[in-house]
């Protein structure tokens, strides 16, 4: 007799406990059916052909190698030149960012500004909030821009942002900032597709909701306005300064714009080490985030429905909870399997069927919202989960259990069965292969620091860049649940950025 | 913000007229080459022009650029399209295989 009938609560619990570590993948779904709709909710035909002044605010710290490229960019933007002026904020650096500085404030007498903290180490926000302290003493900005130190403008993206602040109710906007790594190395690859998933994919949906989770900090444009209505300055009580800006620019009635049509170029990550550190601050940002404003989430915004928000919240919840969603989900589907084998293959069944449809969809609808990052990464993108995930996923959804597929291969292959465990003791292992693959993606971060070479690509490639930024989720949530220090680590960049084509 | 008050009004005439630039404002100023950037920054327009963003250009840099817009929200409006259709067609698939007893 199935358990079902012995202990129905029991296996309704457990059957609920595994859906909802199904639900950011069914979240993702509907949030992604929104893209095609989100032509009729551009923000485009509410523009006009407006050019304010801009300050355009860079901290650097020992950004000296990224610098001249970053400001050269700027300097080229088809913009009234009168209507720009560069602030670097020099925060305490120890190359010779100084030096060069002198030389750029000669070559663009009257339009660079060189600003330096000498007591320097606090952070970018500490930074900006210097700049910000200097520029708004006097009247001449209009608009803010707040850029990384190695981004590269293309000459019409300022134009395309401005265009938006015509319209008053705006209050931010954001751009597409793509992966610009000049070396164009495998990991650089994935990460040109995460961002292909969440900025010109998901940042469009949100588009739609009305209600954005963050302004990328790398390139976001603030009218003068609504910079000084969110307190003149930008948080420091958070390691996610950039999502505290967007989300109190929302809250207090200003719409925050993602245009997917103008584009920036940044240097990421080189190395796992350096992109693990990346992720497990902004991850420890968001969870701060959601302590911080605790009492604004399932309530409806001044730009927002009740029903939209609820639908981002859920969406903002299950990506924050999606270690522990799939950790629960994972733990009770092994449970399952002692106790129910039948009832637990079912559940794998229709959850891998059901990943595979939502996979498929996110991938394509990602690649096709942007071709160029699709022939760049088009190798790398369905690889993402991982080959073993998708070898799990698939063959599940497909019927033929993992187990049975594994077992028989192997005997056909060797001709004999006597030293392969039963299909069912097989079975366990892609029951938790999230578990097996979320350390072991650890173990490549740690060979990567070591400077082993091809095995860290090699985990990678079999375990998943997204059980990558899983573990690195979960490192955040430790940190975060031991209360440490909250340090600004900086994501090592070489200088090489480039616009790809 | 004369811009602002005299340019948001008529922006749909704006769109309207859009159209009627003539040729691209590249071939205009061929010293503008973004479009063969390759990571090269040093290609950028040089300097202290002032009157290419005369007012006149800026208007009409504003209607390419929504012109452009619009019709990369068109295209993107097909491609989206496009991913659902593969979706579907998978999940066809998908079902098709299930209702085959593969052991």
């Amino acid at each position: 007799m199935h358990i079902l009938w012995t202990a129905p609560l029991l296996v309704l619990c457990t059957f609920g406990i595994i859906s909802l570590g199904a639900t950011p993948g069914f979240l993702s779904f509907l949030q992604f059916l929104l893209l095609p709709i989100s032509r009729w909710s551009t923000h485009l035909i509410h523009t006009g052909p407006y050019y304010p002044n801009v300050a355009v605010v860079i901290p650097a710290w020992d950004e000296a190698l990224s610098l001249r490229t970053t400001i050269t960019a700027m300097m080229g933007q088809e913009y009234p030149p009168e209507r720009i002026r560069v602030y670097v904020v020099d925060d305490a650096s120890t190359d010779y960012t100084p030096e060069l500085m002198r030389k750029l404030v000669d070559e663009y007498f009257g339009r660079v500004f060189y600003l330096r903290r000498e007591k320097g180490g606090e952070g970018k926000a500490a930074a900006l909030n210097y700049g910000f302290s200097k520029i708004l003493e006097e009247p001449w900005a209009q608009s803010l821009l707040i850029i990384d130190a190695d981004v590269i403008f293309t000459p019409s993206t300022l134009r395309k942002m401005t265009r938006h602040l015509a319209d008053p109710t705006v209050g931010a906007v954001a751009c597409y900032i793509k992966e610009g790594s000049a070396s164009n190395h495998w990991l650089s690859r994935y990460i040109a597709f995460e961002y292909a998933i969440a900025q010109a994919g998901a940042r469009r949906t949100f588009n739609v909701i009305g209600y954005q989770p963050c302004l990328a900090g790398g390139a976001q444009l603030h009218s003068r306005e609504n910079f000084e209505a969110i307190g003149g300055r930008i948080d420091t009580s958070t390691l996610a300064e950039d999502t505290f800006t967007t989300i109190t620019t929302q809250q207090l009635g200003r719409q925050v714009i993602f245009d997917g049509t103008t584009e920036v170029w940044a240097e990421e990550p080189a190395s796992l080490g350096s992109l693990w550190r990346q992720r497990v601050r902004w991850a420890r940002g968001n969870v701060q985030i959601s302590l911080v404003f605790s009492k604004i989430w399932f309530r409806p915004t001044p730009n927002t429905s009740y029903l939209k928000k609820i639908f981002y919240d859920l969406i903002w919840f299950s990506l924050l909870f999606m270690p522990f969603l799939a950790t629960a989900s994972t733990g009770c589907l092994i449970f399952l399997y002692f106790v129910d084998q039948p009832e637990a293959w079912y559940l794998m069944h229709f959850t891998a069927f059901f990943c595979v449809v939502c996979w498929v969809y996110v991938l394509s609808a990602s690649l096709v919202a942007d071709p160029q990052t699709a022939r760049r990464s088009w190798v790398y993108a369905p690889m993402f989960p991982g080959v073993i995930s998708l070898l799990i996923i698939f063959s599940c959804a497909f019927r033929p259990e993992v187990g049975w597929l594994v077992y028989h291969t192997a005997s056909l292959t060797t001709g004999s069965t006597s030293w392969i465990p039963s299909t069912n003791a097989l079975m366990i292992f892609p029951y938790s292969w999230i578990l097996i693959a979320m350390p072991m993606t650890w173990v490549a971060k740690y060979l990567d620091d070591r400077k082993v070479k091809y095995i860290p690509r090699f985990i990678i490639f079999l375990c998943g860049y997204g059980a990558l930024l899983l573990a690195a989720s979960c490192s955040a949530w430790y940190f975060e649940s031991r209360k440490a220090e909250r340090t600004w680590d900086k994501t090592l960049k070489s200088g090489a950025a480039v616009v790809h084509v | 913000m004369k811009f602002k008050k005299d340019f948001r009004d008529k922006r749909v005439e704006d769109a309207a007229e859009s159209t009627n630039v003539q040729g691209d404002y590249r071939e205009q100023y061929p010293a503008y080459d973004a479009d063969e950037l390759h990571g090269e920054i040093g290609k950028f327009r040089p300097l202290g022009d002032i009157d290419f963003f005369s007012e006149v250009h800026l208007e009409e840099f504003y209607r390419k650029d929504l012109r452009i817009g619009m019709d990369g929200e068109r295209k993107f409006f097909y491609r989206e399209l496009l991913a659902v259709v593969v979706t579907f067609t998978f999940v066809a698939i998908l079902i098709l295989a299930n209702s085959v007893h593969l052991r």
